[in-house]
């Protein structure tokens, strides 16, 4: 059997089974023990891939769980004030499908926004007053308008967003990411996720570990979720009493003997856990040093707002997005909850909006003072849109929306995007899309497109199908790429 | 009919990708370079080849077939194309089928490339000259191995070597030796007894087991060990947490509220029978249809968990139709998975694109399972119906006892006559008779009208029934005025047979709601106390303001809620209303009066007393009666009676609530109609479909009947060659860490092949002849020689079969995340060794749970257990699906929302982290380390105490010195803490690869 062969099975094999952090550098040191010393190399992802020299390294997707009202915020309709109370007309709704909880109402009052829009940057795009931050970044994002998916209900419809699929058992988008391009820090996981604090109401939608799950890739990939509160990764802290000098230690006499048996039984995978053993050692520093915001200025921290300074909310994780993307994790995702307005939404969505406008723009801003938006991608967004028809009851101070997998918007600045566009048009009811539709499957097409890959060739086979993120669909959104 | 090149324009790029791994994994692969027996086989050669690059376009999937031509039938291979055949045997050239791929004309060359970009991606030249020496050989062409018959192989006969223990041996050696590679040494008898006992219990050899086989000095003391594993509940759970991950056994719904789920006495059965060695086929036919043995036991149908244990849901808004199709894929993917190794739900929107399955088969499959779901949403119930219950026989006994002081109390309360009661009663007929005759009536009248009703108004489920509404609601009733709701029209009808103070149980409908309404009349402001009873739920509104809302999920009783209305003077309104789940929904309404003057009349139950007390009928005459009894009397001896049936109903509640209870199947009825989907969409229905099994398989046996039972049949049918092949790879698997098939979730056409295809025969033959005796079949694997090889090898055999695909060493590798955790737990005295139950919440960090979910829900706080709970194995931890256990997932569990056949098996630091970190990994080492300390006396005792009991086997002398240096280090700088060395010794021996690893 020729040698390159065999190494090429050995690669996989530590690929495959080994696990993160080795690859070919690996190889090398069969005979050796690993170098622990040496750490700032990456993980490889897949041979052959990035496909395509990527415009965006890495990404932040900031997850609006329970889906934000389009019509409040970016799709802008003004004839609806005019409409006011008026039924939805059938020619617009078509007998579509509505989900159970409006099915049954007897009328379908238009409601309109009850917030103004006002024009925004050099592009003249039409921007809520609940996101005046937002609006001073206009020129900088790339707005869709004709977001659309399949799910109508939450679970179904965020898993649908997060893996594909509405099913569970799919990889989420960042255990792709990380499967295909492997990490840039082999010290911190691939993929991170921070879950925020939210003002609207608790008794919101939940989430699910799923939703930054590995699917049926190997469980190495999903993401790690970083906490606010108790240890940040889990069990990243030595027990009570045990301090850094008794840890390191003990992970030199484990090392020792671990190297003992490895010349004994041979065993590859042996060397793997000994790297492992020393990777988790250097992320007990590497994460509190992550964590450490200690040293941000007074004009960073101001950049993202006063709620910057609380460990938790979004604008805490906004800013510790940035600290990621600048060492080299692969995919951060940040979810806040709070925006299911099925009843409310005047008392709710200004709330909501106050807790991320300005940290979103922060972020973008920050990003960009460091030259790190250009390599970095930025999507904003929750799992469908609003109807435009009033749930329950319509007073002059107060209306809800239902559902609308029909039509939503979402936001992508940074790596590969164009900024101060905005694409696609809905009716003058924000019910269909008029142009330019962009479907759930075009969206993950276009993320994977501005990081190098083309989401056709990113497969793993598994029970005998190559399986992609954006399943047999997908068709990269050329009109906002840079 | 011309093949022409416009016609398959949408020819998809597949991946190339045929064989992974590092070894050559055919059996008998063909050399290129000729020579010696270079037999092309279509099955094993050419049909990968077809599958990857041809199958997309003309294969089984007829929507997407172009040309009309298929290529994975024999009849299509061999079909006559308009320019010749497609194969012609023996004739390469005259094949149009080669001369497509072979051709160097790009315009002509198949696969064409992807449409749009230039990836031409064709046959490689190896491809292709295997493809022409098949052809030149005779194409001989051959169904899919895994669908041919099981043919029983005669092993090779002993290379002489004495070697072989069993025919396992016999052909893993030839084929060793074919590869001219030597097979391994046996293992050491103690690292052997350490894997065999990880292998079938999942737990490391108790210090007694170590005894008994080290003291066991006879020939055959490896297998009399093996025997007393086999017979260990340990083994049942063992095996029972292997069969969870197919089953995606959890204790949630799974999908969106994600709350708690009554479902565990399924998996104790699993227990039972793996514990009972239950033959195969019977595990199976139980689990997939218990129900409907003839003379099915309560056990029978407990089995049935297996289908029940699909993610459910009842978010707001889900619509029922669009789920029950999803229950029913799952579940027939799950079988397919589990027994078939067919890979279905790639038929849901489409024929399947390699495999023999069209969508019709594929809805044909769904329809045995679609009819076991009483409902659509799960309504975050506990016990969501169909359920059985498992009292106890203490509760059966106390459940016997309410039920007859119950009957009593009711009987003597509400029907039985009472001279003292009766004659009260008498005495106030008449009053209100001479009150009603009297014009001027009575000042403390309060005057209750007939019920109208309007609905029943399907809402899909009982929350949603009670949650969502009308806008009659909140709002003044005008009964003249009809409501519409999702096309239909509703108008208030009059009720007047509904009598007060009698449960009125004609609410018709299921998962709806029905509105009752009345009015109330009051000469000045008072509080009315009502006694509430309804089934499954109510919602009360006074003037339209809601006053009451409650979900009972249960029949409705007298004084099962209790209620006071604020009336005011004059006319009030009250609006009810009831959501039932099925059957008929039920309310009691029976107002009290607060003293011996209040007034209160019914207008239903005036009616009736208006009737003589002659003639009225038995019905009537109970009316009446109760409603004297429970409205009007103020009888002391009469409020002690309902007092006391108040607290046997409370007390039969609570009982309830006690009861052991698990979701089983049931079908419903009338049945649900089954159709194919259009691309898998709920709404778009074409034809309709009956039970039927894939018509490319074997047939069903005919006296099989079209339900759940005939396909359990079809499933162990001598002519089905899949569930045998299937099983025993999956065990081979557990044992062996790689199936001989290592994709044993998928034999299809894209599956791989078999390592060793006689020998996975021969072991499925030999588990149908055992009478699918599962214990034999693992008793056989861990018996041969193959097995017991040591884990050791140089490095030629790691570089070249890194996965020890040719078995040349004894299977090694990272153990479970439940052993892992169960081992640690074993080895310092902390397991606590208690079969079945209930679930357990060993502590995890703080905020898991709550971070993700509804506030409200019952599953959003974690709360541990305390006590001994906590250290028992983690079969038993409960498994919320939307937030697993942490360093379950950490490790390769997986979140049980799908079946799972193969888990992956991954390193990465958050698994050192977990491991040298998380408390009980951290009290395990540490009750180590206490351990050791009391029962040695020195230094050098105590480590090796720790080194046997986590490993069997004493430290090297480097070992020694390196963990005493270690001990030195740790005990002289902290030391305050006289077991802070040994302590560190013990984590670090329980962080080795050898321990977290099977040798």
């Amino acid at each position: 059997m020729p040698i390159n062969r065999n190494t090429f099975a050995l690669r996989r094999q530590f690929l495959a089974r080994g696990g993160v952090g080795l690859g070919t550098a690996a190889l090398a040191s069969l005979v050796r023990t690993t170098d622990a010393a040496a750490s700032t190399r990456g993980v490889p992802g897949l041979p052959g891939v990035p496909h395509f020299a990527p415009k965006a390294k890495r990404a932040i997707y900031l997850f609006m769980s329970g889906a934000p009202s389009q019509i409040e915020t970016f799709d802008y309709k003004p004839r609806l004030s005019s409409l006011a109370g008026q039924e939805l007309p059938e020619s617009i709704r078509k007998g579509q499908r509505l989900t159970a909880m409006t099915a049954a109402q007897a009328k379908f009052p238009l409601v309109p926004s009850k917030y103004a829009f006002k024009k925004a940057g050099q592009s003249g795009t039409w921007v809520s007053e609940l996101l005046p931050k937002t609006a001073g970044i206009v020129d900088d994002i790339a707005i869709v308008r004709s977001m659309h998916t399949e799910a109508i209900n939450h679970d179904p419809a965020i898993t649908f967003m997060a893996s594909g699929s509405q099913l569970p058992g799919r990889p989420s988008l960042g255990a792709w990411l990380s499967y295909g391009l492997g990490s840039d820090n082999e010290n911190l996981p691939a993929f991170v996720v921070l879950k925020s604090t939210w003002t609207g109401p608790k008794a919101d939608q939940p989430i699910f570990s799923r939703l930054w799950g590995s699917g049926f890739l190997p469980s190495r990939h999903q993401g790690v979720a970083l906490r606010s509160s108790g240890d940040p990764v889990l069990y990243l802290s030595n027990p009570d009493g045990v301090d850094v000098a008794s840890r390191r230690r003990a992970l030199d006499v484990l090392r020792t003997l671990n190297s003992e048996h490895y010349a004994a039984v041979g065993d590859p995978e042996i060397q793997t856990r000994i790297a492992q053993y020393e990777m988790a050692f250097r992320m007990q520093a590497s994460v509190p040093d992550l964590c450490d915001v200690g040293r941000e200025t007074g004009s960073t921290l101001s950049l993202y707002g006063p709620d910057v300074h609380k460990p938790g909310t979004f604008a805490y994780n906004c800013l510790l997005a940035r600290r990621m993307v600048e060492r080299g994790v692969r995919f951060v995702e940040i979810f806040h909850r709070g925006w299911d307005q099925h009843e409310k939404l005047p008392q709710h969505l200004p709330n909501q909006c106050r807790d991320i406008d300005h940290a979103a723009a922060g972020l973008i801003r920050d990003l960009k003072q460091r030259g790190l938006l250009d390599e970095t991608l930025v999507v904003w967004g929750g799992e469908f849109g609003r109807t435009v028809y009033c749930q329950g009851k319509l007073t002059a101070n107060d209306y809800g929306r239902d559902h609308h997998p029909r039509c939503f918007t979402m936001w992508l600045a940074g790596g590969g995007i164009k900024g101060g566009v905005h694409l696609g048009s809905t009716d003058e009811f924000s019910y269909n899309i008029e142009s330019d539709p962009v479907h759930v499957h075009d969206l993950n097409a276009t993320i994977l497109h501005c990081l190098g890959i083309d989401h056709e060739r990113l497969t793993f086979r598994y029970q005998g199908r190559d399986f992609r993120l954006t399943d047999v669909h997908g068709n990269v959104v050329r009109k906002i790429l840079a | 009919m011309r093949w022409q090149m416009r016609d398959v324009v949408l020819w998809a790029a597949v991946a190339v990708v045929v064989s992974r791994g590092g070894v050559a994994l055919a059996a008998n692969p063909p050399t290129a370079a000729g020579g010696h027996a270079a037999a092309v086989d279509y099955d094993r050669d050419i049909k990968p080849i077809l599958s990857a690059r041809c199958f997309q376009c003309h294969g089984p999937d007829a929507g997407t077939r172009k040309a009309d031509l298929r290529l994975d039938t024999q009849r299509g291979l061999f079909a006559t194309l308009d320019e010749g055949p497609a194969i012609s045997p023996g004739h390469p050239e005259a094949s149009v089928a080669f001369r497509r791929v072979a051709t160097s004309d790009l315009a002509e060359r198949m696969p064409p490339p992807p449409k749009g970009e230039g990836k031409d991606q064709p046959l490689t030249p190896t491809q292709i000259e295997l493809v022409r020496r098949w052809i030149a050989q005779g194409a001989v062409w051959r169904a899919h191995w895994s669908l041919e018959p099981i043919v029983p192989t005669r092993p090779p006969t002993d290379g002489g070597s004495g070697w072989s223990k069993n025919f396992i041996d016999s052909f893993v050696e030839q084929r060793l030796a074919r590869e001219g590679i030597a097979h391994g040494e046996r293992a050491s008898p103690l690292t052997l007894l350490r894997r065999v006992a990880l292998d079938l219990t999942g737990l490391p050899p108790s210090p007694e087991a170590v005894k008994a086989f080290v003291a066991d000095r006879r020939p055959g003391a490896y297998e009399r060990a093996v025997d007393r594993l086999l017979n260990t509940p340990a083994y049942a759970e063992h095996m029972t947490r292997y069969w969870l991950d197919l089953a995606r056994y959890g204790d949630t719904h799974g999908l969106h509220r994600d709350e708690n789920r009554a479902l565990w006495p399924y998996r104790d059965w699993v227990i039972n029978a793996f514990a009972q060695n239950m033959a195969f086929d019977r595990f199976t036919t139980l689990q997939l249809a218990g129900d409907l043995l003839p003379g099915a036991t309560l056990s029978d149908r407990v089995a049935t968990g297996f289908l029940r244990a699909n993610v459910t849901t009842s978010e707001g808004g889900a619509i029922g139709e669009e789920f029950l199709t999803r229950y029913a894929a799952d579940r027939a993917e799950t079988v397919a998975t589990t027994w078939l190794g067919l890979t279905a739900r790639c038929a849901s929107c489409h024929d399947h694109k390699y495999d023999p399955i069209t969508q019709k088969d594929f809805y044909q499959l769904t329809a045995y399972w679609s009819g076991i779901d009483a409902f659509a949403m799960d309504e975050n119930l506990e016990r969501v119906p169909p359920c059985v219950q498992l009292p106890t026989p203490a509760q059966q006994r106390e459940r016997a006892r309410l039920a007859r002081s119950i009957a009593d109390g009711e009987r003597a309360l509400l029907r039985a006559p009472n001279a003292t009661w009766d004659r009260a009663q008498s005495a106030w007929e008449a009053r209100v008779r001479a009150r009603s005759q009297d014009k001027t009536g009575s000042l403390s009248q309060t005057k209750l009208s007939d019920w109208w009703a309007l609905g029943c108004i399907g809402w899909g489920s009982v929350h949603e029934s009670l949650g969502r509404g009308l806008d009659l609601e909140g709002s003044s009733i005008d009964l003249e005025v009809p409501w519409t709701s999702q096309g239909h029209v509703f108008s208030w009808t009059k009720r007047p047979e509904w009598s007060d103070a009698v449960i009125v149980d004609e609410l018709q409908g299921d998962l709806c709601a029905t509105y009752l309404f009345r009015s109330i009349e009051t000469a000045s402001a008072r509080t009315l106390s009502v006694s509430l009873g309804a089934k499954d739920g109510v919602k009360v509104w006074l003037n339209g303001k809601a006053v009451l809302e409650k979900l009972t999920y249960s029949q409705a009783t007298v004084d099962q809620l209790t209620l006071n209305l604020e009336l005011t003077s004059g006319r009030n309104q009250l609006l009810v209303k009831v959501a039932n789940q099925s059957a008929n929904g039920q309310l009691f309404f029976a107002p009290r009066a607060t003293t011996k003057d209040d007034n209160i009349v019914s207008e239903n139950v005036l009616r009736l007393m208006a009737i003589a007390p002659g003639k009225r009928t038995a019905a009537q005459m109970a009316a009446v009666r109760s409603y004297y009894r429970l409205v009007v009397s103020a009888d002391s001896a009469l409020a002690r009676k309902r007092s006391q049936l108040k607290q046997d109903r409370d007390a039969w509640s609570a009982l309830e609530r006690q009861v052991p209870t698990t979701l089983v199947a049931a079908e419903h009825t009338p049945q649900r109609p089954v159709f194919v989907l259009d691309r898998g969409q709920y709404d778009l229905p074409r034809e309709r479909v009956w039970p039927n099994v894939p018509s490319a398989l074997h047939p069903l046996p005919p006296t099989a009947p079209r339900n759940r039972l005939g396909f359990a049949q079809w499933l162990f049918a001598d002519d089905n060659p899949l569930t045998a092949r299937v099983t025993v790879n999956r065990f081979w698997q557990q044992i062996f860490g790689v199936g001989l098939v290592k994709t044993s979730e998928d034999f299809g056409v894209q599956g791989e092949r078999p390592s060793h295809p006689e020998l996975l025969d021969a072991l499925a033959y030999e588990f149908k002849s055992s009478g699918w005796d599962v214990k034999a079949l693992l008793r056989l694997l861990v018996t041969s020689a193959t097995y017991q090889q040591s884990g050791a090898a140089e490095a030629s055999k790691w570089l070249s079969d890194p996965e020890n695909r040719l078995l040349a060493r004894g299977p090694r590798g990272r153990l479970d995340a439940e052993v892992l955790r169960d081992q640690a737990l074993a080895v310092s005295g902390l397991l606590v060794r208690r079969v079945g139950g209930r679930s357990v919440k060993p502590p995890q960090p703080p905020g898991l749970w709550e971070e993700g979910s509804l506030p409200g829900a019952n599953t959003n706080t974690f709360v541990p257990d305390t006590g001994d709970d906590v250290l028992r194995r983690s079969l038993y931890t409960f498994i919320k699906r939307t937030s697993p256990p942490p360093t379950m997932l950490t490790f390769d569990a997986p979140s049980r929302e799908s079946c799972t056949a193969r888990r992956e098996r991954t390193n990465t630091p958050m698994q050192a982290l977990a491991l040298l970190n998380e408390p009980q990994f951290v009290a395990a080492a540490r009750a180590l380390a206490q351990t050791a300390h009391r029962q040695k006396a020195t230094l050098q005792d105590r480590i090796v105490f720790v080194m046997q009991r986590a490993l069997l086997r004493s430290p090297t002398t480097s070992e020694q010195q390196a963990l005493e240096q270690l001990w030195a280090q740790e005990s002289q700088s902290h030391p305050q803490d006289p077991l802070r060395g040994l302590t560190s010794v013990a984590s670090v021996v329980m962080n080795l690869d050898e321990f977290i690893s099977k040798e």
